[in-house]
C-alpha cells in the first residue's frame, strides 16, 4: 500500500474541502506536514484510522467540523467525510467514508448557541478500484469492505503504521501479532490457499462412491463425525489460548505493580524471582528439546531394536539346521536353475566345454544346478542371513542412548523443581510487605489460573491430535478403496493432484513463516541497536511479540517507543525488501508509516538514530511533526523530503487564530 | 511430492495448478470472496486442469 492522496471534508478543525497530495517518489519517500501545537496534526492520523477502520479516536464523537455545526438550523443535513486514495498490487484505490448528521435542536444559551445534533448519524463507506483503463470503477462488495481494508492493511497493525508519539510507548507490548505479522508478510494468501485446497480435497474426498464396501463406507461415516469435532476443538483451542494470553498479561501487570514498590525487599525479592523465572524458562526450553532428542533417538531404527530377539533366534536356528545337514553348499549369487538348463539345452558351458549327459562336466553343471534357486532356498537363505547382520548392527547402543537422554531429561526436571521451589520462597518474601501482599496474591492467582488453562489447552491440543490421526486413517482407508476401484478413477486422479499441491502449500508456507520469524528478529535487533545507545537482546516469540531474552524489569516509554520503531522499521524492510520472493512465489508488499509527533517521547540522540533509518526501511513515511522536533529531525532527513506542508489555523480580522478552522498548505 | 494412489503425475499440471490457485488467492486478498465461493472456484478449476488433454 502506497498513499496518493487524504481528502478531508468538513473533518474537524478542517474546514471545507482540503487534500494532501503524499509523495510516491521511492527517492524522495517522505512527506512531512509541520505544524504547531494543537494545530491539527494528531487529527491527519485519526482521519486515516477513521476512513480506513472506522475507529473513531475523538474525545468528542462528533466529526463535524464545528463552524459548519454552528450554521445548522433543526432539520438541516451536513456530511463530512474523509476519502483516502492509495496503490495497492498496481491498482489505484479508493476508500471514502462519510457521515451525515441532522440538526435536531438549535438554541441560545445567553451568548452561545447550542445546536444538538442526532445521536446515531448514518455513516457510509466505499471502496472502489479503478480498471486497467484508468477510467472505469469497479466498486467492492460493501459486507467486504471491513476484511478487504484488514488484508491491505492488517487493522491489528494500524498503530504501527498510524501512529502519535504519545501511543508508541503502549503499543511495544501487544498480545497476539501472528494474524497481523501473517498477512502483511502476505503469508496469508498461502495459508487462504492452504485452507480453501482442504476443503477442496474434502469435497472429491465426499464424491468417492463407497457403495459396496462395507469399510470404506464405515470410514466414510466416520470421517464426517471426525471432521466435526476436530472443528469443535479448534474453537475450544482458541478459547484456551485467548484464556492464557489473558492471565499471562494479569500477571505481568501485577508484576509491574510490584516492581514500583518501594520497599527494598519487595524490590529486591521481585528481581530475584524474575531472574529464577528467565532461568526457568530457559530450562523448560532445554527440557522441551531434551525430549525432542529422546524421541529422535527412538524412532532412529526401533524395529532393529525389537525385532533383535526375533532375528537373533532364527540366525541360531538357521545355524543349527547348517550344522545338521553337515553344511549347505554355498550357491552361486543371482543365478536360478533356469540358467543351467539353458546351457544344457544348448550343449555347451560359458566355457566352451561340451555338456553331453554322461560327461564329468555335465555332472558337476547339474550339481550345482541342485544348489540353486527356486527349488533350494539356500541363497534366500543367505540374502536373510546377510540382511538380518546388516539390521542388527547399530543398534547395540539404541538402548543405552535412550537411557543416557533420559537421565538428563530427568536432571533438567529437577532443576525446574528446584527452581519453581526457589521462586516461592522469593515470592514469601514479598508477602511479608502488607501493601505488596495484596497484588502478590493477585499475581498468583493469576498464575495459577494461568496453569489450568494452559493444562486445558495442552489436553486440547492432544485431542486435536489423536482426531486427526483418526481423520488420516480414514482417508487412508477411503483412498485405499478409491484406488482399486474403477468407477472411482477420476475422482482419485483430481484427490491427487490436489494433494501433490496441498503438500506444497503447506511446506512452503512453514519453510517461508520460518524465514520471517528468523529474520524479523535479526532486523530487529540490528535496527535497535542503531537506534538504542545501550545494549539489549530482543527475542521474538512464538505471537511475533518482542521481548528483551536479558532483562525482564519495567522499561520507560521513551525505551519502548524504540522498541516500537524497531520492530515495526524491521517489519517494513522485510516487507519492502519482498524476503519471501522466490521464482515461484511473489508476495513481496510495500507499506506507508504515518506519524504524529513521533519524537514526543524520544530524545534528540534517539531522534537522530530514527531519522538515519526511517526513509531507508519504509517506502513511504509520512510525518506529522512540530516545528522544533522539525529542526532535529530535518539534518537527516531534508534529502529524503518530496512533499511539505505546513499546517496553519486561520486567524479572525484581529489576527487572533481560530482553533475551529485550520488549513493545510 | 507426494505421489498418492500410485499415479503418475503430471508435473506440468501441478505447476499450472499451484499458479492459479496463488493467483486467485492474490486476487481475492482485497475482493474477499466467502470461503465456500472460493472453493467453488478452486474446485473448478483443479476439475479443469486435471481433465484437459
Amino acid at each position: 500500500m502506497i498513499l496518493k492522496r487524504l481528502e478531508m471534508n468538513n473533518f474537524r478543525q478542517y474546514i471545507g474541502d482540503q487534500t494532501v497530495e503524499f509523495s510516491t517518489d521511492p527517492e524522495k519517500n517522505v512527506t512531512v506536514l509541520i505544524g504547531v501545537n494543537t494545530s491539527g496534526k494528531t487529527t491527519i492520523v485519526r482521519a486515516f484510522e477513521w476512513c480506513l477502520y472506522s475507529k473513531n479516536g475523538f474525545e468528542d464523537q462528533v466529526l463535524l467540523n464545528s463552524e459548519v455545526r454552528q450554521r445548522m438550523n433543526v432539520g438541516d443535513v451536513q456530511e463530512t467525510y474523509v476519502a483516502v486514495t492509495f496503490i495497492h498490487d498496481d491498482r489505484t484505490y479508493t476508500i471514502k467514508r462519510s457521515v451525515k448528521y441532522v440538526c435536531n435542536e438549535r438554541y441560545k444559551d445567553g451568548e452561545k448557541i447550542v445546536v444538538n445534533l442526532n445521536k446515531k448519524p448514518e455513516e457510509t463507506v466505499s471502496l472502489e478500484y479503478l480498471q486497467a483503463d484508468g477510467q472505469t470503477k469497479t466498486p467492492i462488495d460493501r459486507s467486504n469492505i471491513a476484511e478487504s481494508m484488514d488484508r491491505v492493511l492488517p487493522k491489528d497493525l494500524s498503530d504501527y503504521f498510524f501512529f502519535g508519539g504519545e501511543r508508541i510507548s503502549g503499543i511495544a507490548n501487544r498480545a497476539d501479532l501472528t494474524k497481523a505479522v501473517r498477512g502483511l508478510m502476505r503469508l496469508d494468501v498461502l495459508e487462504n490457499a492452504s485452507t480453501h485446497l482442504k476443503s477442496v480435497v474434502k469435497v472429491f474426498e465426499n464424491d468417492i462412491d463407497t457403495t459396496g464396501d462395507i469399510n470404506a463406507q464405515r470410514a466414510k461415516d466416520a470421517l464426517e463425525t471426525y471432521n466435526i469435532r476436530l472443528s469443535e476443538l479448534k474453537n475450544e483451542l482458541s478459547n484456551y489460548d485467548k484464556e492464557m494470553s489473558y492471565w499471562q498479561q494479569q500477571e505481568i501487570e501485577r508484576n509491574a505493580e510490584l516492581a514500583k514498590s518501594n520497599i527494598e525487599q519487595v524490590k529486591k525479592a521481585k528481581e530475584d524471582r524474575d531472574r529464577i523465572q528467565s532461568a526457568l524458562e530457559s530450562e523448560k526450553r532445554r527440557l522441551i528439546a531434551k525430549r525432542d532428542e529422546m524421541v529422535r533417538a527412538f524412532n532412529y531404527r526401533p524395529y532393529a531394536f525389537f525385532g533383535l530377539p526375533a532375528i537373533q533366534k532364527s540366525l541360531e536356528f538357521l545355524e543349527k539346521a547348517n550344522e545338521k545337514a553337515g553344511g549347505v553348499k554355498e550357491s552361486i549369487p543371482a543365478m536360478e536353475q533356469d540358467a543351467v538348463d539353458f546351457l544344457i539345452h544348448r550343449g555347451f558351458c560359458i566355457c566352451g566345454t561340451r555338456l553331453d549327459q554322461g560327461t564329468i562336466a555335465y555332472q558337476k553343471v547339474m550339481e550345482e544346478r541342485r544348489v540353486l534357486p527356486p527349488e533350494h532356498v539356500g541363497d534366500a537363505v543367505r540374502q536373510y542371513k546377510d540382511k538380518s547382520e546388516g539390521y542388527l548392527a547399530g543398534t547395540e547402543d539404541y538402548a543405552g542412548k535412550i537411557e543416557q537422554l533420559f537421565k538428563e531429561y530427568r536432571l533438567i526436571k529437577r532443576e525446574i523443581v528446584r527452581l519453581e521451589n526457589e521462586k516461592e520462597a522469593q515470592g514469601q518474601l514479598i508477602i511479608d510487605d502488607t501493601d505488596a501482599k495484596e497484588i502478590e496474591t493477585k499475581r498468583r492467582n493469576a498464575h495459577t489460573k494461568y496453569l489450568e488453562a494452559k493444562q486445558d489447552y495442552d489436553s486440547c491440543s492432544r485431542k486435536i491430535g489423536e482426531c486427526e490421526s483418526n481423520i488420516t486413517n480414514c482417508e487412508q482407508t477411503i483412498k485405499k478403496y478409491a484406488k482399486s476401484s474403477a468407477k472411482n478413477e477420476r475422482t482419485a486422479r483430481l484427490i491427487a493432484y490436489s494433494q501433490a499441491v496441498l503438500s506444497w502449500l503447506l511446506e512452503t508456507y512453514k519453510g517461508k513463516e520460518e524465514i520471517v520469524r528468523t529474520e524479523l528478529e535479526k532486523r530487529v535487533n540490528e535496527n535497535f541497536s542503531k537506534m538504542y545507545h545501550g545494549v539489549r537482546s530482543i527475542e521474538i516469540d512464538e505471537k511475533y511479540r518482542v521481548k528483551y531474552s536479558d532483562i525482564t524489569t519495567e522499561e520507560s516509554d521513551g525505551l519502548k517507543a524504540v522498541k516500537s520503531f524497531a520492530f515495526i522499521a524491521s517489519l517494513v524492510s522485510m516487507a519492502k525488501d519482498k524476503i519471501l520472493d522466490d521464482s515461484e512465489i511473489k508476495l513481496g508488499q510495500v507499506y506507508p508509516l504515518v506519524m504524529d509527533a513521533p519524537f514526543s517521547n524520544v530524545d534528540e540522540i534517539h531522534i537522530d538514530n530514527i531519522c538515519k533509518i526511517l526513509p531507508m526501511t519504509a517506502n513511504q513515511v509520512v510525518m506529522a511533526v512540530m516545528q522544533k522536533d522539525w529542526e532535529y529531525a530535518a539534518k537527516n532527513l531534508q534529502r529524503y523530503v518530496g512533499k511539505s506542508y505546513s499546517i496553519e489555523k486561520d486567524r479572525d480580522s484581529e489576527g487572533n487564530e481560530i482553533d475551529t478552522s485550520t488549513h493545510i498548505k | 511430492m507426494e505421489q498418492n494412489l500410485d499415479q503418475k503425475l503430471d508435473e506440468n499440471k501441478v505447476n499450472v495448478i499451484k499458479y492459479r490457485i496463488l493467483e486467485m488467492e492474490t486476487d481475492n486478498v482485497v475482493k474477499k470472496e466467502s470461503n465456500p465461493a472460493m472453493e467453488d472456484k478452486i474446485k473448478k478449476m483443479i476439475i479443469t486442469e486435471v481433465d484437459k488433454r
